[in-house]
């Protein structure tokens, strides 16, 4: 699925769009509020969905590899968080879906979680 | 959709039963931050979360959810199944991550 | 937190030796005399050559091999009998920081630049000329002043105190939530530069964070240090206090005394530590309660990160 159109499955507003790639392909997301528990993961997930909106979602999908970031639950994004996903190259977006929502909106379209539980 | 046919559609293990397993589920709520489950789930919903500690038991009760599912494969902690016993919440657990689980509730037409 | 000694290094990462080095080449050939080449250095006031055939390298000479050679009083001799041959080299596109190791790990006053593709010198590398091309980037990001006194204290010996090594350190500040994950993720930035493969950068900055995040949240402060060789990343982390009492306890998953705000903030699920362990090659956990916490990592880099 395109970024563009996950966009539009989660009327999403857009923060930050690396290199202004609507068509940036995601096949894989995961859901999680826990960072670490990402951090702990075997495959890296080309976008990440949480509740979080502090300066560690961003920061956990740089330092893991994940390209794109969905803040749920209509949390406020504030201007140094956009400032952050500019610096790290991360795209973010944010919806008033919940992460049950958007999770099965997307979970619908045929994007997959990279998941494999670990030993 | 009623707890008992979601564990059946959804293969989830159940851990510890309800006092009331053919309750309805009225929704979903995922999320593994607690003060956020208190403030948002609606009454009657599934909680999806990969937190184990006995406190999700607590606001289980508080919420009048109508059931706990444990992803990634998480065992809940011994107190936290006993406290489940003890309030007769539903625990049940998967192997399958949060969005993928969240995807197959949504797929049985559960909603927020 | 940026100071002038990491924005020095990350200028180091990013310009290439192409961008620095001095491509007036003044080179000698293998059948070109002894004598021939007393002559040059004397005039060109250098103190080495590179010795060519065609655009090939095929050696390099130096001061030093001329004057073993004029004490030895041999007759005159062809420059190829003398020279070493197979020298140290550097490549073109190499980030700038290759050359300083290089520089440090050999102690030879200059390198011949080769093109990679196809292996003919096209530059020479010296010390003066890495300073002058840092300074010069350097230099259009701070003001004059600030650069004086820099190029009086800093420089050389501080992105190499020892020999063969790279090292970074990075202050971080207890409770500091909105910059907490920033070292890891400048390191991170700067492995990628250094050319290093993917999946260890993964591993360093993985670990880097989690002992960074649970310096932010459990202690008033600490350190972190990277230490780059040709065969290993290492980190250091020390912070002073207030310890952990526990340690076999501290590294079990799922162990955590971690407060409802730090949850809230999506930390403190006791995966840390067991995750650091996981990403690294060899973990030690020291701490003494009361006093504060070292930790040490090492995660193997292995051969082919670097032509040789
Ligand atoms: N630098 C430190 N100083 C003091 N205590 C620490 C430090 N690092 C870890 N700990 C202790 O070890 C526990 C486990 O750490 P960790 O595995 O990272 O999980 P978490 O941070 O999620 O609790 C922490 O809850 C804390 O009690
Ligand atoms: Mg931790």
């Amino acid at each position: 699925m395109k970024i563009g159109e996950i966009i539009k499955l989660l009327n999403a507003e857009v923060h930050y769009l690396h290199n202004n790639q609507s068509d940036a392909e995601i096949k894989s997301a995961a859901a999680c509020d826990l960072l670490s528990d990402i951090l702990a993961r075997v495959h890296v997930p080309d976008l990440l969905l949480t509740g979080l909106n502090n300066a560690q979602a961003i920061r956990t999908c740089s330092v893991f590899g994940i390209k794109a970031v969905v803040i749920v639950r209509g949390r406020p994004i504030d201007q140094k968080l956009i400032d952050l996903a500019h610096e790290e190259e991360i795209t973010l977006l944010s919806t008033k879906d919940s992460l049950f929502i958007a999770s099965g909106k997307l979970f619908s379209k045929g994007i997959e979680d990279a998941f494999e539980p670990c030993e | 959709m009623k707890l008992n046919e979601i564990i059946k559609s959804c293969g989830l293990e159940l851990k510890n039963s309800a006092e009331d397993m053919d309750c309805d589920v009225t929704g979903g709520y995922s999320s593994d931050l607690l003060s956020d489950v208190m403030a948002n789930a609606k009454d009657g919903n599934v909680w999806i979360t990969l937190q184990t500690h006995n406190n999700i038991v607590a606001v289980a009760v508080l919420r009048n959810l109508a059931g706990i599912i444990l992803v990634n494969g998480r065992e809940p902690e011994e107190s936290t199944l006993a406290k489940a016993k003890e309030e007769g919440i539903a625990v049940m657990s998967t192997p399958l991550s949060t969005f993928e689980i969240v995807g197959k509730l949504y797929g049985l037409g559960i909603r927020g | 937190m940026e100071t002038k000694f990491d924005k020095t290094v990350e200028i180091l990462f990013e310009l290439k030796v192409a961008d620095v080095m001095r491509k007036d080449i003044i080179s000698i050939g293998p059948s070109d005399m002894m004598s021939q080449l007393k002559k040059t250095l004397q005039e060109r006031r250098i103190s080495g050559l590179p010795v060519v055939k065609g655009s090939n390298l095929v050696g390099v000479i130096s001061i030093e091999d001329l004057i073993r050679w004029l004490s030895d009083g041999d007759a005159d001799q062809r420059v190829e009998e003398v020279m070493s041959k197979n020298p140290q080299c550097l490549y073109a596109d190499q980030p700038l920081i290759h050359a300083v190791k290089k520089f440090d790990q050999f102690g030879f006053g200059r390198f011949p630049v080769l093109d990679r593709e196809s292996g003919k010198l096209v530059g020479i590398i010296t010390r003066g000329v890495i300073i002058n091309g840092t300074l010069k980037k350097l230099e259009k990001e701070y003001k004059e002043e600030e650069i004086r006194q820099y190029r009086a204290s800093h420089f050389f010996g501080d992105i190499s105190a020892d020999q063969k090594k790279v090292t970074l350190k990075f202050k971080i500040s207890g409770k500091d939530f909105d910059n907490a994950g920033k070292a890891s993720t400048t390191m991170k930035k700067n492995l990628k530069r250094m050319g290093i493969q993917p999946d260890i950068i993964q591993r360093a900055a993985i670990a880097s964070y989690e002992a960074e995040m649970n310096v932010v949240i459990y202690t008033n402060g600490g350190v972190m240090q990277y230490t780059i060789t040709e065969d290993k990343l290492s980190l250091n982390v020390t912070d002073s206090g207030p310890g952990i009492d526990d340690i076999e306890k501290a590294m079990q998953p799922g162990y955590t005394t971690s407060e409802s705000w730090v949850k809230e903030l999506g930390f403190g699920a006791g995966m840390g530590l067991p995750n650091i362990k996981k990403c690294s090659d060899k973990m030690d956990l020291q701490s003494e309660v009361g006093k504060g916490t070292t930790l040490k990592i090492e995660i193997l880099i292995g051969e082919d990160h670097e032509v040789k």
